[in-house]
């Protein structure tokens, strides 16, 4: 072998050396990515939306963890998507394509190195955020583990927008091309998804990791799903692979594109092209694939969250094992709530304890209150968005936490179990569907709506002002409010002793409101 | 020894205009001077050369070498140096990591990279200046940085499109030497306007016109076609512009040399 051929062939076999090689090449990109300008405004956009909506949630993993998909994801892709694209066409706005085009290294696997270079801090800023949020998620929760998989989708995500910004900025170079791309895949991404979750269907808006806010107990009592997840992680993963092997194919990265063969443009050659179409024919599949399941997505009438049939492992729909939490009220309720909801027992036993004592040994009054899941209350009450039903014999008060979903006010929370409790004793159920399907509430007599009022009064809750729970119709008459102020007025034991006496008639709808006290 | 490049009736056509008609070249080890007028075609010949463009037709061998060849097209490069006559250059990176980035694009083995990266910065005299930003170098200075990343991987085969423009006297003597040393062992193929170069530093010459080489000699050679002929101030620049004199008022036969 002569000098020449050797030092020929060495390479060749040298994948490590060649490897290394790029490795140092994505170092040099890493620092002078220009990414970096952007973490700052990146980190304060962070601190001020993201993370202190996160802290005004409820202290449970899965409710604060959607922060970083619904929150912090939108804030990334337009940094993300302004950088890869500035990356992408700086080849082209610099000129140096024939500087670079006559260097061993193929243009594809270069600007490969330049897309990891903005992409190791889009990631790293988005880890680094997780990873701060989660802490602080961590110090304050009682039960259960931060969730990884909306990271992961996430992470995904970040990378298959910046590939294809990138892609677009190599392809289409200019001073503007990095704002154009910018907004236009952030139009795409975040205004098309939008609709689609606003829509409530859960096929297009599945592929979203900008989703809607999970109740409560979402991942509480149930694990969650990684359907969704998986099919996002597809969808995401095919269109970075698409992009990534888009930017092999074109001519302007070496291969053999729209324009013609330009061959000797190219150092990768044939065999780079072949793996650029193999990539982008992978990734064209992955993500119709992510897309087709996508479309197959249903919610799940046991846990509440989204499901995918052919991804579903029916073991994630077994109920998580807990212990629950549970204390005294005054008139001898017991509540018992999820570990997870440990820091609202208090509030709920002060909220519960009031009209216990009001309602205690009365017929239908409950006898305990008990923490279930969402999917697990009356379908009447699902539908109507209620909070909690008094069921069974031995009366039970089944409540969920969704009253503290998004607003955690106080008021609010303890007025909503109050009421519920109330009406459930004084008229009965919140309502019945009709036979077309509609809600009908139960509003009760007059004399019903006068006592349900008075009672809430006397305790110190705010009634609605509507006939009951979800009568958001009903217009109350003048002399309900006042035999409910006489009613409120009455001393605690003369109230009770009355409704021992007239209860069951007063529910029977014999009892008028002349007639009440 | 063979030679390092070896062009057979190349020609290069954009749309209707053909930029390098029909040229056949051979050359070893060396300094070419490749001269000419604007648009005779020395940057495509030069970009042909550097295999960024493929020519219309003929055939090229590099380093005994078919650039169409993936493979061999590789080798090519990993063995090549070229400076643009447009030097584009990314305006954050140091001096030391532009050369950097361009050795290892040239795969230059990764534990010779420090030293050859130190070493190009060095031989354009460019230490003093090893860390600072692009962006704050002059004209000059850039056209240095830029000879320093051609040569960063020892080239075999050296191309320089325009390297004095921007460098003032005392560096383009500084240059001729570079030049002539970097000769001993590589094929340098320098195109310039500026005979006085190609006087100091080049063994051999090409004189290009309309995409042709109209003449190919030492630069001896040329300065004794300027005998008698009144135009320019020097020998060479007088032989200079006979030969291309000659050749516009010849009727042209395709690629031929006059010398």
């Amino acid at each position: 072998m002569t000098a020449a051929t050797a030092r020929e062939a060495r390479p060749a076999r040298d994948r490590s050396r060649l490897f290394r090689l790029a490795v140092r090449i994505m170092w040099v990109e890493v620092r002078h990515s220009a990414f970096v300008w952007a973490i700052p405004l990146l980190a304060v956009l962070f601190i001020y939306d993201p993370l202190r909506t996160a802290s005004g949630y409820p202290a449970l993993w899965t409710l604060r963890a959607s922060v970083v998909l619904n929150k912090f994801w939108p804030v990334c892709v337009p940094f993300a998507t302004a950088f890869a694209a500035w990356a992408g066409s700086r080849e082209s706005r610099r000129d140096v394509a024939d500087l670079l085009g006559s260097t061993a290294r193929p243009a594809w696997t270069r600007q490969l190195c330049s897309l990891a270079g903005t992409l190791a801090w889009v990631l790293a800023t988005f880890a680094a955020s997780v990873v701060v949020l989660y802490v602080r998620i961590a110090q304050a929760v009682t039960w259960g583990g931060p969730p990884i998989w909306p990271v992961v989708a996430g992470v995904v995500a970040l990378t298959a927008i910046c590939a294809l910004a990138f892609t677009l900025g190599a392809l289409f170079p200019g001073r503007f091309t990095a704002p154009i791309v910018a907004v236009g895949i952030s139009m795409l991404v975040l205004a098309a998804f939008s609709r689609a979750v606003s829509q409530g269907g859960v096929s297009v808006a599945a592929l979203s990791p900008d989703g809607i806010v999970p109740a409560n107990d979402q991942g509480v009592f149930y694990p969650v799903a990684p359907d969704v997840s998986v099919v996002q992680v597809m969808f995401f993963a095919g269109c970075a692979l698409g992009a990534i092997g888009l930017l092999g194919l074109s001519p302007r990265t070496g291969g053999a594109g729209w324009r013609g063969p330009l061959d000797l443009a190219s150092a990768g050659g044939a065999r780079l092209r072949s793996a650029a179409a193999a990539v982008f024919a992978v990734g064209i599949a992955l993500a119709v694939a992510g897309f087709g399941l996508a479309a197959t997505a249903r919610a799940s009438s046991v846990t509440g969250g989204i499901e995918v049939p052919a991804l579903h492992d029916p073991a994630s729909d077994r109920p998580i094992r807990y212990t629950p939490v549970c204390a005294d009220a005054s008139g001898g309720l017991q509540v018992c709530v999820h570990p997870a909801f440990r820091g609202y027992l208090s509030q709920t036993v002060n909220s519960l304890g009031p009209v216990i004592a009001e309602l205690s040994g009365l017929p239908g009054a409950p006898v305990r209150a008990v923490e279930i899941p969402g999917t697990a209350l009356p379908s009447i009450v699902q539908q109507v968005n209620g909070d909690g039903a008094v069921t069974g014999s031995p009366p039970l008060f089944e409540f969920t936490m969704d009253a503290i979903t998004l607003v955690p006010d106080a008021a609010q929370f303890r007025d909503g179990f109050r009421q519920d409790i109330v009406h459930a004793v004084i008229v009965g159920p919140v309502g019945r569907m009709t036979a077309g399907g509609a809600f009908q509430p139960a509003t009760g007599t007059p004399a019903q709506q006068a006592v349900e009022d008075g009672l809430l009064k006397a305790i110190g809750s705010q009634p609605y002002p509507v006939c009951g729970p979800y009568a958001l119709q009903c217009a109350q008459q003048p002399q309900v409010a006042a035999a409910a102020a006489r009613f409120a007025a009455l001393p605690a034991a003369t109230r009770h002793a009355w409704l021992a006496a007239n209860l069951a008639a007063l529910k029977a709808g014999r009892i008028t409101l002349a007639q009440t006290p | 020894m063979a030679d390092r490049i070896e062009l057979t009736s190349i020609t290069r056509s954009f749309g209707g205009n053909r930029a390098v008609d029909g040229v056949s070249l051979k050359a070893g080890p060396g300094v070419l001077g490749l001269l000419g007028p604007n648009g005779a075609g020395k940057t495509s010949l030069l970009r042909m050369l550097a295999t960024v463009l493929p020519p219309s037709s003929g055939q090229i061998r590099l380093l005994g070498r078919d650039p169409k060849n993936t493979a061999q097209r590789r080798e090519i490069r990993r063995r090549l140096g070229y400076l643009p006559q447009n030097l584009g250059y990314y305006p954050a990176f140091t001096v030391v990591e532009f050369v950097e980035y361009f050795a290892l694009l040239k795969e230059v083995p990764p534990a010779r990279v420090k030293q050859a990266v130190t070493a190009a910065v060095e031989r354009v005299d460019l230490g003093a200046k090893a860390k600072a930003k692009l962006r704050t170098l002059s004209g000059g200075m850039l056209r240095r940085v830029g000879i320093a990343q051609a040569t960063v991987n020892d080239p075999d085969l050296l191309l320089l499109d325009e390297p004095t423009a921007g460098l003032d006297p005392e560096q383009r003597v500084g240059f001729r030497a570079l030049l002539r040393d970097l000769g001993q062992a590589a094929t340098v193929v320098v195109s310039t306007h500026l005979v006085e170069d190609v006087g100091a530093a080049c063994s051999q010459v090409a004189l290009m016109d309309a995409g042709q080489i109209v003449f190919r000699g030492t630069p001896a050679q040329l300065e004794s076609h300027g005998e008698g002929h009144d135009v320019g101030d020097a020998p060479l620049e007088r032989g200079y512009s006979a030969v291309l004199q000659a050749a516009r008022s010849a009727p042209r036969n395709n690629g031929g040399v006059a010398a």
